[in-house]
């Protein structure tokens, strides 16, 4: 049983040069999955595939069993409700002129949501711990954090199944990172999580799956904790290894 | 033994609102500080406020001495003269710090040349390339003919942090400001460019003052620490009293933080 499905995918923005190369990948739904690579893996172009933002040059993906069609209206439509997107800074992702009710209930004016969008908005707020007063005010009013939890409520808002991340806590402070990490691991609970980080540490405190790009290719994938345990591609060691730790200078906790 | 940058209650504020807060400490020839502290905390502020490139508009009280050089509200001519020999700063983003339209062994050459100037020795022409060749092989950059004809955006960004680095060394300084210097790089690279800061700060017995928000980073670079909270320094010491045993409830929850991913990577959550 899989949600989303990524077979033999190869991708290039010029024939002349090739971003992904012969990806593979299932995520089953409930899953949390870390997509972890530096900058150029193409780890950013992966997620605009999953995302139907661009079309694989060869191979297929499907989204709970059905092909992944950008021409498919109807298909996409469904497809866009059910599958959210949380980027990276919330100073350029969260428009400066509107109300954060107007912001978080963008994607259910847009896919037609019917309902009570106050009290939906008013869920979505209090998912991600901001207060109820929140709805009048605007984005310059509040912090990084509060900020990507906006970003975070508007993408939980239309109850999607599928929550993609792309580097959504790198640029928040070490203690406000934290604090959107545990939120993320609650919120996936409830849905199917793909987690796109260069921090393998975030990414090992999230996620019970990683994936690892290098240069467009997967070169391992698998559980965190054996991964973690037992690398064996030579660049994901070379990764772990590059990790600074606290602990080198053996200062024990 | 006078230290090499002493800050005395230092404080910058923007008229109404206070940015540094009466900081003092001093660093010492060969020594290496880190400065800790999350976003708006005034980490850079401080390294602007040292070498006497705060913004026009902030007003400071206190005293900062560089070299022996009073830098608060010194005249530019003054500055001058102790910038780029008693201290020479890397910027987090080398992208900005160098500039797009010139090759980079250009760049580099300049500092060189200065530097020679006013030891009251010329440097230029043949000797001037050469100079500039050394320079980037000892930041270990490949094939350094090939490096220096190249423009910034040929560059890869560690490449170009090398760079920026061998601009810093150019200048002999006594003192190495690096802000954030590895932020913007890959962790893989943010490793080499660590290890090398690490050797040459080493080799040249520069005194290092580390501006980062990443504790690990901070733990295996420097040896003594000041962790800054809203422009105040709430905690200072070696880095293992400091983060071996805090004091402030804020440093405990800049380590908490960051113990809880290194603790993720052990596998043991």
């Amino acid at each position: 049983m899989t949600l989303i499905q990524v077979q033999n995918v190869n991708f290039g923005y010029s024939a002349s040069r090739q971003i992904l190369s012969d990806i593979n990948l299932d995520i089953a739904p409930g899953d949390t999955v870390g997509l972890v690579g530096e900058s150029g893996s193409g780890k950013t172009t992966l997620l605009r595939l999953l995302l139907g933002l661009a079309r694989p040059d060869r191979g297929t993906i499907t989204f709970d069993g059905k092909t992944l069609d950008t021409g498919n209206r109807a298909f996409m439509r469904d497809f866009r409700r059910q599958a959210q997107i949380v980027f990276q800074d919330p100073y350029s992702s969260l428009d400066p002129r509107q109300t954060i009710f107007s912001i978080i209930a963008e994607p259910l004016r847009s896919l037609k949501i019917d309902g009570d969008h106050r009290q939906m908005v008013a869920e979505a707020l209090e998912a991600v711990g901001l207060d109820r007063d929140a709805p009048t005010r605007y984005p310059h009013q509040f912090s990084g954090g509060q900020r990507q939890r906006i970003a975070i409520a508007r993408a939980i808002v239309a109850r999607p199944r599928f929550l993609l991340a792309d580097e959504a806590v790198s640029a928040l402070d070490l203690t406000t990172r934290t604090r959107i990490v545990d939120l993320l691991a609650r919120l996936s609970a409830e849905m199917t999580l793909l987690f796109v980080s260069h921090d393998i540490g975030v990414v090992a405190a999230l996620c019970r799956r990683i994936v690892i790009l290098e240069k467009g290719r997967i070169v391992e994938q698998g559980e965190t904790a054996k991964i973690l345990k037992n690398p064996q591609h030579p660049y994901t060691q070379r990764l772990l290894a590059s990790v600074p730790r606290l602990t080198v200078n053996e200062i024990s906790p | 033994m006078t230290a090499l940058l002493t800050l005395n209650n230092l404080s910058v504020s923007t008229g109404s609102k206070t940015l540094i807060h009466g900081l003092s400490f001093a660093l010492e020839k060969g020594e290496r500080l880190g400065l800790i502290g999350e976003s708006g905390s005034g980490k850079s502020l401080t390294a602007l406020a040292a070498t006497g490139l705060l913004p026009a508009g902030l007003s400071t009280s206190g005293s900062a001495i560089l070299a022996g050089t009073e830098v608060i509200n010194a005249p530019e001519r003054e500055l001058n003269a102790i910038r780029g020999t008693a201290v020479a700063i890397v910027f987090q983003e080398p992208l900005t710090a160098l500039d797009p339209l010139m090759r980079v062994g250009k760049q580099v050459a300049e500092p060189l040349a200065r530097r020679a100037r006013r030891d009251g020795t010329a440097l230029h022409g043949a000797a001037l390339a050469e100079a500039v060749l050394a320079l980037l092989s000892e930041v270990a950059l490949p094939d350094p003919p090939r490096i220096a004809r190249a423009y910034p955006h040929e560059l890869s960004g560690g490449q170009r942090q090398r760079i920026a680095i061998a601009m810093a060394l150019a200048c002999k300084p006594d003192l190495l400001i690096a802000d954030e210097p590895t932020t913007a790089l890959d962790v893989t690279t943010q490793a080499e460019i660590l290890a090398l800061i690490d050797r040459l700060v080493r080799e040249r017995n520069m005194a290092l003052l580390f501006i980062s928000h990443d504790l690990p980073v901070v733990a295996n670079t420097v040896s003594r620490v000041v962790v800054l909270r809203q422009g105040e320094a709430v905690e200072a010491g070696s880095v293992q009293d400091v983060f071996g045993n805090p004091q402030h409830d804020y440093t405990r929850s800049l380590l908490a933080a960051a113990r809880s991913f290194d603790r993720a990577l052990e596998g043991t959550p």
